[in-house]
């Protein structure tokens, strides 16, 4: 079975969204790729491509309409929303472009969340909560609220929230699009940390600097698959800050 | 996720929009605390009221005989024959009855005469009642002066009464007390040692409801009644069993169980009613208030719970449904993070759960406080009942879930994406 190295299996996958007046907007319209474990890997394609949406559906947070989609081994399609809640849960880490922490609860009780709904001990997750901050370089932070914290510490808690349960997967769209660009190195930085200790990460971008940082472009267009670009020898960050 | 989990998810969430909570917990403390209070008040009137009727004699089943003798002697001859089996009303079998049936608390019997009483040179026509010292319970009366009829006076057949406070003798002036005067009493001297009090005119309006025109009778032991006072041949031994029941609630049950004792004592089982030596009377128009009474109070407290119940609830829906809107992001982070759309629902339900179980112990401290005034201000009786207070508590955390789950169905229903794109 090719399942047993690859984390991601995805052919002539069709995701088609339904407006309100249903109108239907097409947004991937047959894709197919293939991601490896311990690969980190770039989306990149212009505004409207369909990069957001792909990495939806790879992080489980939509059905495709259409198509075969395989993650670890599982076959997502027909699963329903608590078994798709669930592979999120154990399965995936999302990063996202605005951070998305809670506002209201610690750096730590952050990153703790997804350990929440694995029905993990309140004990066993701020341990494993306390870990994860310190391999993001932020052991230190742990009773601080996201408003005390700059943009790359708070993609950093979010990094550490996507790892704390050690899922197959890094998910992140448009990382350092908020963030500056020195500091977006430094992400970028965090990245590549986290694929030689063995990650396997995707991460959409439409910044080719930053795609660089990967192993191997996928390059978008119209909902399909334009291309497919190995990078020889990807960037390294100057500003490799990790534990 | 695990219950407490959600409890510590519901606690925070209420903790960072600690305004909104209590504003939504308004509604709640004041649903619950009318509840409390209005059955507080209505409980406190309930029980005036029943002690009130125990006061009146609702509790009491009468026993009476009929008085046979007819006017002719014929009539007396087939009347007397009608009771061949029949002792008509005894000392007696009011012992047995009463000590059988758990139904009846005490009993006093009654016999009645109409005698001359004299007080030196004056005299009036009065009713001389022998009756045993239950009677005074029985009855409820209290006495004025002196004291009333005790056992060593019923088993020695002393010679001594308890006159009526309206019992007045135009030489009783002159002192200020009857106490320790004698009255002669069909030729026999009686030592006066009680007065009871008199009845105050709201008895009037319960006339009807057999509750005795008290004005100038002499009670005096029931033992020395039937010794002394004359009696007819054919008189049944005493005129009248007054039967006291335990409950109020009890009566119309007593009043079956005494009617079948008597029909079957007498030989009168199968017989028509007209043939009956007895007569069995309760206080129907009491009971009949009584039930009335319980009902107008069900239906207020019913009223009052279901309005709160229903404002209560609607703020709880519109607050509940504000907070969902606004933290729509949450949701998104949430159900990104892998919380399935029955954690969401918990989530928020456990929210509106924890502000309708505050709310009502709130409630229920503000209702006492309420109740309190009500006494205050009006001097009406209130009972707090803790069967109120769980009955409120319990209908707001009912309303919690009933009004709570619209918009933590919402929340749960929310598609993450979209949430997420919620700023
Ligand atoms: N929820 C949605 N409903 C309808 N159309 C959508 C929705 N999300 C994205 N689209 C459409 O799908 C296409 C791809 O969008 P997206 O995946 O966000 O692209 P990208 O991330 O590359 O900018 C666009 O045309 C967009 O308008
Ligand atoms: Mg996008």
């Amino acid at each position: 079975m090719s399942g047993d190295h690859a984390i991601i299996e995805i052919q002539d996958l069709v995701k088609v969204y339904t407006l309100p007046g249903g109108l239907e907007v097409p947004a991937l319209r047959g894709v197919t790729f293939t991601v490896r474990r311990g690969e980190f890997v770039s989306i990149m394609g212009q505004s409207g491509s369909g990069k957001s949406t792909l990495l939806h559906v790879v992080g489980c947070l939509h059905q495709p309409t259409e198509g075969m989609y395989r993650l670890d081994g599982v076959d997502v399609k027909g699963l329903d929303d608590e078994e798709l809640s669930r592979l999120r849960n154990e399965k995936i880490g999302f990063v996202f472009q605005k951070f998305n922490l809670l506002t209201q609860e610690d750096i730590v009780d952050n990153v703790a969340l997804p350990l929440v709904y694995a029905r993990v001990g309140r004990d066993e997750r701020l341990k494993l909560a306390r870990n994860a901050l310190r391999l993001v370089g932020l052991g230190d932070r742990l009773q601080h609220k996201p408003s005390e914290l700059s943009g790359g510490q708070s993609q950093r808690v979010a990094i550490a929230r996507a790892l704390v349960t050690e899922p197959a997967l890094l998910l992140a769209d448009e990382p350092t699009g908020n963030l500056d660009s020195r500091t977006g190195d430094e992400i970028m930085g965090v990245f590549q940390a986290l694929h030689r200790m063995g990650r396997t990460i995707v991460q959409v971008t439409h910044d080719r600097e930053k795609a660089e940082y990967s192993q191997r472009i996928v390059h978008l267009k119209d909902g399909l698959v334009e291309r497919e670009e190995p990078i020889a020898s990807p960037r390294t960050s100057e500003h490799v800050a990790l534990a | 996720m695990d219950w407490l989990s959600a409890l510590r998810i519901g606690l925070k969430g209420l903790a960072v929009h600690k305004v909104r909570a209590a504003l939504s917990m308004l509604g709640i403390i004041f649903g619950v605390a009318s509840v409390v209070a209005v059955i507080a008040v209505s409980q406190g009137a309930q029980t005036e009221m029943l002690k009130q009727l125990a006061a009146l004699g609702a509790n009491n089943v009468i026993v009476k005989g009929i008085d046979w003798r007819g006017k002719t002697p014929e009539e007396r001859r087939l009347k007397k024959a009608a009771r061949l089996n029949s002792d008509g009303l005894t000392v007696r079998e009011a012992e047995v009855l009463a000590a059988s049936s758990p139904l009846i608390d005490r009993f006093a019997p009654l016999r009645r005469v109409v005698a001359t009483v004299r007080h030196g040179e004056a005299a009036v026509q009065a009713e001389v009642v022998g009756t045993t010292p239950d009677f005074l319970e029985v009855m409820n009366f209290k006495l004025r002066l002196g004291r009333w009829l005790n056992p060593g006076d019923e088993v020695e057949a002393r010679r001594v009464c308890v006159i009526e406070e309206a019992l007045q003798f135009e030489n009783f002036a002159e002192a200020d007390t009857p106490i320790g005067r004698t009255l002669v009493i069909d030729y026999e001297p009686y030592l006066v040692v009680g007065v009871l009090q008199g009845k105050e005119e709201t008895d009037e309006k319960f006339d009807v409801a057999q509750v005795r025109q008290l004005n100038r009778r002499v009670y005096v032991p029931l033992s020395a009644a039937l010794r002394r006072t004359t009696q007819a041949p054919l008189d049944d031994e005493i005129t009248e069993v007054i039967y006291h029941c335990r409950s109020l609630t009890e009566v119309s049950a007593a009043k079956v169980l005494i009617d079948r004792f008597y029909e079957t004592a007498h030989g009168m089982s199968g017989r028509p009613h007209e043939d009956r030596d007895f007569q069995v009377v309760v206080a129907q128009e009491l009971l009949k208030q009584v039930e009335q009474a319980q009902q107008i109070f069900n239906i207020v407290m019913l009223c009052s719970a279901g309005i709160s119940l229903v404002v209560g609830g609607i703020g709880i829906m519109n607050i509940m449904l504000a907070n969902v809107s606004e933290r729509r992001r949450e949701v998104g982070i949430r159900r990104a993070v892998g919380a399935t759309k029955a954690d969401i629902l918990k989530q928020f339900l456990f929210e509106s759960l924890i502000i309708c179980l505050v709310g009502g112990i709130m409630g229920c401290l503000v209702g006492i406080g309420f109740a309190y005034l009500v006494h205050q201000l009006t001097g009406w009786q209130v009972t707090l009942a803790l069967w109120g207070m769980f009955v409120a508590v319990g209908v707001s955390l009912l309303d919690g879930v009933a009004f709570g789950t619209f918009p933590a169905w919402k929340a749960a229903s929310l598609d993450p994406i979209e949430a997420l794109r919620y700023e």
